[in-house]
């Protein structure tokens, strides 16, 4: 199918479940989750219709052993949670892990098994897992399993998410039942979306590949246009990401359904642990409820109070970030260069845990002068872009060769600027990249631009949060405004500003042929 | 405005005062005006765009582009999506009726109608690049017009099977459906806005219909597409080259790496899908009662050398040597396909007849046209063929130019 096919069919039949929806607005909210659930059913088949069956599997199974956990006594409740948990997230890592180990094996064993990685599977067990771990803690249980596919497979947020729990989304009653004002912030979000979307991330795509293509292939780049293309790579995974992020909390808008923020100007960050607070949050969230916090307890009890500060800081923190961070990294995929990029930012994470826990005098005073701050945030940009080089690397060779390159190891012989005159032009070369293509001024101009927008301007929580753009209860993070003239209104400027958001962010995307979103992979 | 946006869940109470009805029902009135504004500036630029795209050609169905052609015999035009071009020209075929008409890849692009005086002819040719898609193309064209002769580009790659692989998703898009519409709109914008900073005053001068005039020829480029890149397809459907092609990339373009092996996949031998379509096409022809003559369009003498004798390149061209070989040839004309090859004319020496290794100049057609000539069935299936003429006209060209603009704006009609 072509871009334009999959928009039709997307808006048809988001088209069909507002309709559906208003005209059972009185209806009960059962009805109206069955539509929901009817409309995602429909969305997941066109996208991938082989993985329909497995999710329709896991939803029905998850489903039964939520109400045996209701039903069963005590004693049984931690083994039909083991049960689940083994067979949710036992399907998750054989369908990453499984395919690529057979055909490890060589071409007598890597039989065809025709067991395609069903579409945003990651994202529908780690639902399930949520729902199952809050369930046997006494959580809220679906009454049907239309309840649960319309919470497993909710087709705003079926690929990418953001990850809400259970309780949190299903309680909100007002599904189905928008108002104006929903439809303000949904539009709003949706323009934003998919501008950030399909317009600047394919932009900024463009300059990312002119280093990495030579950086995969081998070749030596220049250091300062490794770093360009890092920054470039990083800044294309965050407008790819959270603009689907923003789009489909503004889908779920327009059904009437808040959803969580799922960044929150990760390169304002002024710390990693702030990084990981700003960063893909659902997804930290997630973690830091079912397994951080819970390898944390284990770890406290087991050494006790009484053990002294460093071990405590072992055990208590850099083990179960650690941990944490590599299966976020494996999460990712089944390549070595994932786990090292998590155990790259665990590392990371556990240097600044160590700051704070044992930084003494030398981090007060560093907190208390003018420029810490700049220099913290210029710290963690940095790290963070820094760690692209490993997440995006084929093989861990490769990763490493590329870490060399931006500390200056493998520096070429041949000039860093591609020109001896002044560029004057936004095609003129201005860097080389060690391949085909040098960077021009125009890459050079939309970097820019774009460490402006993250760097100044509010994000779009922010400038709606006039309006409680996502769901900020259940200790999902609060968003704090932006400044007054960034704040959307419904005046007919700000209308005017969504509308072109809407209509050439549309342009873009119906022109094209841009396979998936960069998170579609994972 | 939160709480106001709160109070109209269906949390709402019923027994909620009219006092905070008030103030929530104005909130929900100003939100439906703020949508209501989106939807109209969104339906607003919408019809400026469609406006604009429709005004640039950019957007209009390629059908429709090639009617206006038809009385404007001065006009170029280059529809922006290639997969359109075969549905112009099927539509400026129906328009004209020619007695003649050639089809296929983009080696027949320089075919004019001045070659083939005094028989009418269009060149409906980059329109179709496989056997499978000349066979379609050919049945649409006679579905649509009642030519004599129909000429396609017979090449040795066509009869691989890998080529076919490669290149069947050049297939045209008969259909204008929205995905081509929105590709067109699509191409406006990135038109405008490419980073030279000429496209707005292009569009500017298709909104206004002040379009440029070709560089070299008494031609008018007609939308967005052939006013930027000086290029298009002239009356008699014959390809207007960029510039560049020609004057600064030729020498690169000569070059081997650059030229059609490159381009083309190697293939051991050829395959019997490809010919059983083109034996195949052949039956549609006789049917139709359509004479059907292939043509192996010159390639550059050191490409061809190549092929024959290239002892590592040997594997790959083994189509080249199934093709050129004498029982292909006798299976060709048993299908009734009259075989005319060119690929060893004494013309293919000369780098002036070549835009690039596989690609004829407009004289070096000429030059071709007057070889082929001395071949007894294409003298037979074009009896009335000015020869004469073309090698006067041959004879007439006196500078590197005329190499590739001979006829210029001169059509037969």
């Amino acid at each position: 199918m072509h871009n334009s096919d999959y928009f039709i069919l997307f808006i048809a039949l988001l088209a069909g479940v507002i309709i559906a929806l208003h005209l059972t607005s009185r209806a009960s909210l059962d009805v109206r989750r069955a539509i929901v659930a009817f409309g995602s059913t429909i969305v997941y088949y066109e996208l991938d219709p082989h993985g329909l069956p497995v999710c329709f599997g896991l939803v029905g199974i998850n489903w039964v052993l939520a109400r045996a956990l209701v039903l069963a006594p005590d004693s049984r409740k931690s083994m039909l949670l083991i049960c689940g948990l083994t067979l949710d997230l036992g399907l998750l890592a054989a369908y990453k892990y499984l395919g690529a180990l057979i055909a490890e094996l060589g071409p007598t064993h890597s039989v065809e098994l025709g067991l395609g990685f069903p579409l945003g599977l990651s994202f529908v067990v780690f639902r399930l897992v949520s729902y199952l771990v809050d369930a046997h803690s006494g959580g809220e249980v679906a009454r049907s399993p239309l309840d649960l596919l319309c919470y497993a497979l909710f087709f705003p947020a079926i690929l990418c998410g953001p990850l809400i729990r259970y309780e949190p989304m299903m309680t909100q009653d007002r599904l189905g039942r928008a108002n104006s004002a929903d439809w303000s912030v949904g539009l709003a979000l949706v323009g934003i979306g998919i501008f950030k979307n399909f317009v600047i991330s394919p932009a900024i795509a463009l300059v990312a590949d002119k280093v990495f293509v030579p950086l995969l292939a081998g070749q030596s780049v220049p250091t300062l246009s490794a770093w360009i293309g890092m920054i470039a790579y990083g800044f294309q995974i965050y407008f790819d990401f959270s603009g689907y992020s923003d789009a489909a909390i503004g889908v779920a808008r327009l059904l009437g359904v808040e959803l969580p923020a799922n960044f929150h100007s990760p390169f304002k960050a002024r710390s990693m642990v702030d990084f990981w607070q700003r960063w893909h949050v659902s997804l930290t969230r997630f973690l830091t409820i079912y397994v951080y916090n819970t390898v944390t307890l284990d770890m406290a009890r087991r050494i006790g109070a009484k053990a002294n500060a460093a071990k405590q800081f072992v055990a208590r923190i850099a083990y179960p970030t650690l941990l944490v961070m590599f299966l976020m990294g494996i999460w990712h995929g089944n390549q070595l260069t994932f786990a090292l990029f998590g155990l790259y930012h665990g590392a990371l994470l556990i240097v600044n845990h160590a700051w704070r826990s044992f930084g003494g005098h030398y981090r007060k005073a560093a907190l208390a002068t003018n420029w810490w701050p700049a220099l913290s945030v210029v710290l963690t940009f940095l790290s963070v872009a820094a760690g692209w080089a490993i997440f995006r690397a084929g093989d861990a060779q490769a990763a490493f060769s590329m870490l060399a390159t931006l500390i200056g190891v493998h520096e070429p012989a041949g000039p860093l600027l591609a020109t001896a005159q002044l560029p004057g032009h936004l095609a003129d070369a201005v860097l080389t990249t060690g391949g085909a293509t040098p960077l021009t001024v125009g890459d050079l101009a939309t970097l820019l631009v774009l460490f402006l927008i993250v760097g100044l301007l509010p994000n779009s929580n922010q400038i709606l949060s006039r309006f409680n753009p996502v769901f900020e209860g259940g200790g999902y993070p609060k968003i704090a405004a932006s400044a007054n003239a960034l704040k959307l209104s419904l005046s007919p400027a700000w209308a005017f500003s969504v509308s072109c958001l809407l209509v050439w962010s549309t342009v873009a995307y119906l022109s094209s042929d841009r396979a998936a979103l960069l998170y579609f992979h994972f | 405005m939160t709480m106001l946006v709160r109070s109209l869940s269906s949390k709402e109470s019923p027994l909620a005062s009219s006092a905070t009805l008030k103030p929530a029902r104005a909130a929900n009135m100003r939100g439906g005006r703020f949508v209501a504004w989106v939807a109209g500036f969104a339906l607003l630029q919408l019809s400026l765009l469609e406006y604009a795209g429709w005004a640039t050609f950019e957007a209009r169905p390629p059908a429709a582009a090639a009617r206006i052609q038809q009385g404007n015999m001065s006009s170029v035009f280059f529809p922006t999506d290639a997969r359109h071009w075969a549905p112009f020209k099927l539509q400026r075929i129906a328009d004209e009726q020619p007695e003649i008409i050639s089809i296929g890849n983009s080696r027949c692009g320089e075919l004019r109608s001045a070659m083939f005086r005094p028989y009418k002819f269009y060149n409906a040719c980059l329109s179709a690049w496989t056997v499978p898609q000349l066979r379609d193309y050919f049945n649409r064209i006679t579905d649509v017009s009642h030519p004599q002769l129909v000429i396609f580009s017979m090449d040795y790659f066509q009869v691989s099977n890998s080529y076919q692989g490669i290149e069947a998703k050049r297939a045209a898009a008969f259909a204008y459906g929205f995905g081509g519409h929105t590709a067109g709109i699509a191409s406006l914008l990135g038109l405008t806005f490419e980073p030279n900073g000429r496209g707005v005053a292009n569009l500017w001068n298709c909104l206004t219909h002040n379009y440029p005039k070709h560089p070299r020829e008494d031609l008018t480029m007609v939308g967005l597409t052939a006013a930027r890149a000086a290029a298009g397809f002239r009356w008699d459907g014959s390809l207007v080259h960029q510039l560049p092609q020609y004057d600064a990339e030729k020498q690169a373009r000569l070059d081997f790496k650059d030229g059609l092996l490159n381009a083309i996949p190697g293939a051991p031998h050829a395959d019997e899908e490809q010919l059983a379509e083109l034996a195949g096409m052949a039956a549609d022809a006789r049917a139709k009662g359509v004479l059907l003559m292939g043509i192996q369009f010159p390639i550059y003498a050191p490409t061809v050398d190549f092929l024959d004798h290239d002892e590592q390149y040997r594997p790959y061209a083994g189509a080249w040597r199934d093709f050129e070989s004498a029982p292909l040839k006798k299976r060709f004309a048993e299908m009734g396909i009259i075989h005319v090859d060119l690929s060893h004319a004494a013309m293919n020496g000369d780098p002036e007849n070549f835009l690039d290794t596989a690609h004829p100049s407009e004289a070096g057609m000429v030059a071709a046209m007057i070889e082929a000539s001395g071949n007894s069935e294409f003298k037979a299936a074009l009896p009335k063929l000015d020869v004469a003429g073309l090698k006067a006209d041959l004879a007439g060209v006196s500078n590197y130019v005329e190499h590739y603009h001979l006829y210029k704006s001169t059509f037969v009609k």
